[in-house]
């Protein structure tokens, strides 16, 4: 019998890591394992998301348990920065500086020469603007330099914290495309957002993160599957609402409706359905609607689902 | 690859530590001494033979050392925590002992050579009417460098631990140090940096300067201290305060992170 | 009715007038600036340190008259002429002369810089504010914490002056010197409110503004005293903000403030003079401040 070969130790890994920030906490008992490809990092806004990856980049120490990444403690060795690019979350810059000065000190950190921060500052899209001083740029071209120091090497890995925030929809098919030209040259790419959409758009792997504990890892079609199981809830106001939740309940996908002080809250798995088709069916029975709202489609509602299932 | 991240690092904040309103701040500041000394030397009815020496102490060792010590000490690594921009740094293949270091050392070596000039520059426009030589000049602005080299690391430390270092540093800077400097039959005195910066200068002019002038400003000194014994309390001064402020910065992260999840 | 006009409920409530919106923007200014642990232990040893030392020394003085060796005590405190002026305007000269600058630089300093750092002002300006009420409101802020300093220890000693006088009338015989020594206070709040918020608007970082505004101080009052000595012309002690009021307050209050050796020197500063320089500083704050917060939608 032929042994199977030794699976290739992880990228990046998490065992049993948290971190802590006083009373506050940031992660809890993280235990993942990131290989090659791109993995999105998806969670609401305070799900821990940037905890992880500093933790990941060496900006933080686990408070317990251990980070690893290319097999190594990225707190206390920062050589491994040598084949890490970094994007961060937050609006940073040496704003006097242009945007190329800017990548071409931060790659030359890095030990890169000159002409491959400015291949970097090409690849975003900033060749014209370079020579601009960073404080005049738009959001958009913010993201892109910070996107240019970040690949300016050419790194192993690729960590990029919320990287969509701000750009247009070109900018935004630009940026995905880079990180699937990442993915396709053997590189690891892990990208944290709190979009939903966002992440489907740009990996295949993903890790549900909610209040400071990973939720869920899986790819991206057992994610959707998960959340789309989940019924969503609408709100719909009326003064006749026993009447209207007679009608509703022949809509399409609706599971169940509950009646509360002049509202019908409906329960459906295809809210899509119920707002194409509700207006017609009140106009063909004459009843009066002050008003509709979704009531738990934000993701905070969604992961609160996946938590209490 | 790490020297050349050393170097690259010290050249950017030798560029930043004198740049913008913070920049003609210290300017002005080192330009300070020379047009007082200048409108003294120019108009002053009487000038006595200690001006030079009393200028030198009064302004230069107890306003302008200490006030850009605190000023770029503060900002070494304040100024990138403050702006975020810290975790560009931190997120390179640099250790972070050499990233504080290589930053100190860019802030220092931005202003150094602009108060050793205003020194020399001081003690030409006395030269015209007393006796100060060229020796003189040369070490009056080693000692100023000297302690501003002290002053920055401590205020540079200082800012690790504390986020008003700014604060702290002003009250260390002019009311510790000052009262301590006050303090001149029981020994403390001698635990204030000035009082060194005042030693070596008072050692440099040994002999020339008339007993009668400055004597407030001399009796803390006493008689058997040496020039040695202060270069040894300066340079153990500077070479711990750097070395807490490289442990510090290894070790601690949270301070200066953003504590955003 | 369509279903977004129907979940649309316009607001009924009315805007507040102007001088109410410099008020509360100076509520929370100051409520923002007792939230830093510094000031408030600061702010707290100035009220118990100016209002419970003067309020002792005080009290020794009723318990000491006729008691030479109480009186002798007193005297070590540096009190030659025992009574509540002396004690009043010593207060003055100890808290004008470096506290106020202190207390300046924390509480007066930041409170712009803060807002132009946290990008704030466009924040303040989107809503029904002029540039007066913000300028206003953060004047107030720093004005509080001033008179904490400068004018409530005088009205505490005023009434301690009235609880324990021998003499009937004694309130009403006291009220001009009172009403002198708040008004020296008052120019007092006046004055560093307005140098502390014309250089708070001048910086991003509070810190740099609070550092620019101590050694301002520092520098002004060496320069001034440098300059008088070596050039013998005491009008270069008009350099001085803290000098100006300093002359200033011995010229409004009849008992003599201070040490006898700065009161001399002082003295020399003609009266004239030191109300040009008191208005040049106070107006050159005031001057500085308008022009930045008028460029502010600018600079942000």
């Amino acid at each position: 019998m032929i042994p199977s070969p030794p699976e290739p130790p992880p990228i990046a890994s998490f065992e049993h890591a948290a971190k802590w920030y006083g009373h506050v906490i940031g992660l809890v008992d993280a235990t993942v394992k990131i290989g090659p490809g791109v993995t999105g990092l998806l969670g609401p806004n305070g799900a821990g998301k940037s905890t992880f990856l500093k933790l990941l980049t060496g900006q933080l120490q686990p408070s317990q348990g251990e980070v690893r990444l290319l097999g190594v403690d990225p707190f206390a060795k920062p050589s491994v920065h040598a084949q890490v690019g970094f994007l961060p979350e937050q609006d940073a810059f040496y704003e006097e500086m242009s945007g190329r000065a800017f990548v071409r000190f931060l790659a030359g950190l890095q030990g890169c020469p000159r002409a491959r921060a400015d291949e970097a500052i090409e690849r975003v899209g900033l060749a014209s603007a370079g020579n601009r001083k960073i404080r005049t740029y738009s959001k958009g071209m913010r993201q892109r330099v910070k996107l240019a120091q970040a690949i300016a090497h050419d790194p192993r890995v690729l960590v990029l914290d919320e990287p969509l925030t701000g750009m247009d929809p070109v900018a935004r098919r630009q940026m995905i495309d880079l990180m699937r030209d990442f993915e396709r040259r053997g590189a690891t790419v892990i990208v944290s957002s709190h979009i939903l959409h966002e992440v489907e758009a740009m990996t295949d792997r993903v890790i549900l993160l909610y209040q400071g504990r990973v939720r869920a890892v899986g790819t991206r079609e057992e994610i959707r599957g998960l959340l789309d199981r989940h019924p969503h809830q609408i709100r719909v106001r009326s003064p006749r609402p026993r009447d209207l939740a007679r009608v509703l309940l022949d809509l399409p996908g609706v599971v169940g409706v509950r009646l509360d002080d002049g509202s019908v809250h409906v329960d459906t798995s295809d809210p899509e359905a119920v707002y194409d088709r509700l207006p017609a069916c009140v106009l063909e029975e004459g009843l009066p609607v002050d008003g509709i709202e979704a009531e738990d489609m934000g993701l905070d509602a969604i992961f609160g689902y996946l938590v209490t299932k | 690859m790490t020297l050349r991240g050393f170097l690259l690092l010290w050249g950017h904040a030798a560029s930043r530590a004198l740049r913008g309103r913070r920049g003609l701040a210290l300017l002005f500041l080192a330009a300070l001494p020379v047009v007082l000394a200048w409108i003294q030397v120019q108009h002053g009815r009487h000038l006595s033979e200690t001006a030079f020496v009393a200028v030198t102490l009064m302004f230069v060792f107890q306003f302008v050392v200490p006030v850009a010590g605190l000023f770029l000490g503060v900002a070494v690594l304040g100024d990138e925590i403050e702006g975020r921009t810290i975790t560009y740094l931190f997120t390179r293949p640099i250790p972070r002992p050499l990233v504080f270091l290589a930053s100190y050392l860019g802030a220092v070596s931005a202003f150094a050579p602009l108060l050793a000039i205003a020194v020399g520059a001081m003690a030409h426009i006395f030269g015209t009417r007393v006796p100060v030589t060229g020796r003189d000049a040369v070490a009056s602005a080693g000692i100023a460098v000297a302690g501003f080299v002290v002053y920055t690391a401590i205020f540079a430390t200082l800012r690790l631990y504390f986020q008003r270092a700014l604060f702290i540093g002003f009250i260390f800077g002019f009311i510790v140090e000052g009262a301590i400097s006050k303090l001149p039959e029981s020994g403390i005195s001698s635990w204030s940096v000035w009082h060194h910066l005042a030693l070596l200068e008072v050692r440099l002019f040994d002999g020339r300067l008339p007993g009668q002038h400055l004597r407030h400003l001399l009796q803390s000194i006493a008689p058997d201290e040496t020039v040695a014994g202060s270069v040894a309390v300066l340079a153990t001064v500077l070479a711990v305060a750097l070395v807490i402020g490289m442990l510090q910065i290894r070790a601690q992260e949270t301070r200066l992170a953003n504590a955003s999840t | 009715m369509p279903i977004d006009i129907a979940s649309y409920r316009a607001w009924e409530g009315r805007a507040r007038p102007a001088p109410l919106a410099a008020l509360g923007i100076a509520a929370t200014t100051i409520r923002r600036r007792l939230r830093i642990r510094i000031v408030r232990i600061i702010v707290f040893v100035f009220l118990v340190v100016s209002t419970g030392a003067a309020a002792l020394v005080f009290y020794g003085t009723l318990t000491g008259r006729g008691d030479p060796r109480v009186q002798e005590q007193i005297r070590r405190f540096g009190f030659e002429n025992v009574d509540v002026l002396a004690i009043l305007n010593r207060l003055f000269d100890i808290a004008i002369g470096f506290w106020a600058f202190v207390l300046a630089a924390l509480v007066g300093a930041p409170v712009i810089a803060e807002d132009r750092r946290a990008r704030a002002l466009p924040l303040y300006f989107s809503r029904p504010i002029g540039h007066i009420d913000y300028v206003l409101g953060k004047a107030m802020s720093a004005a509080f914490f001033l008179a904490l300093l400068l004018i409530v220890p005088r009205i505490a000693m005023y009434g301690m002056d009235i609880a324990f006088a021998d003499a009937k009338g004694a309130a009403w015989d006291h009220m001009p010197t009172f009403l002198r020594s708040c008004a020296v206070g008052a120019l007092g709040v006046a004055l560093f409110t307005s140098l502390s918020l014309g250089v708070s608007s001048l910086f991003e970082r509070p810190a740099y503004a609070a550092l620019f505004l101590l050694g301002l101080g520092a520098l002004l009052s060496v320069t001034s005293l440098f300059l008088a000595d070596v050039l013998e012309s005491p009008g270069w002690l008009a350099l001085s903000p803290y000098a100006c009021v300093h002359r200033i307050a011995i010229d409004l209050l009849p008992v003599p403030i201070g040490l006898s050796d700065d009161t001399a020197a002082l003295e020399k500063l003609g009266i004239g003079t030191a109300w040009t320089g008191y208005a040049a500083w106070t107006a050159l704050g005031l001057f500085v401040l308008t022009l930045r917060v008028r460029r502010v939608e600018v600079v942000t």
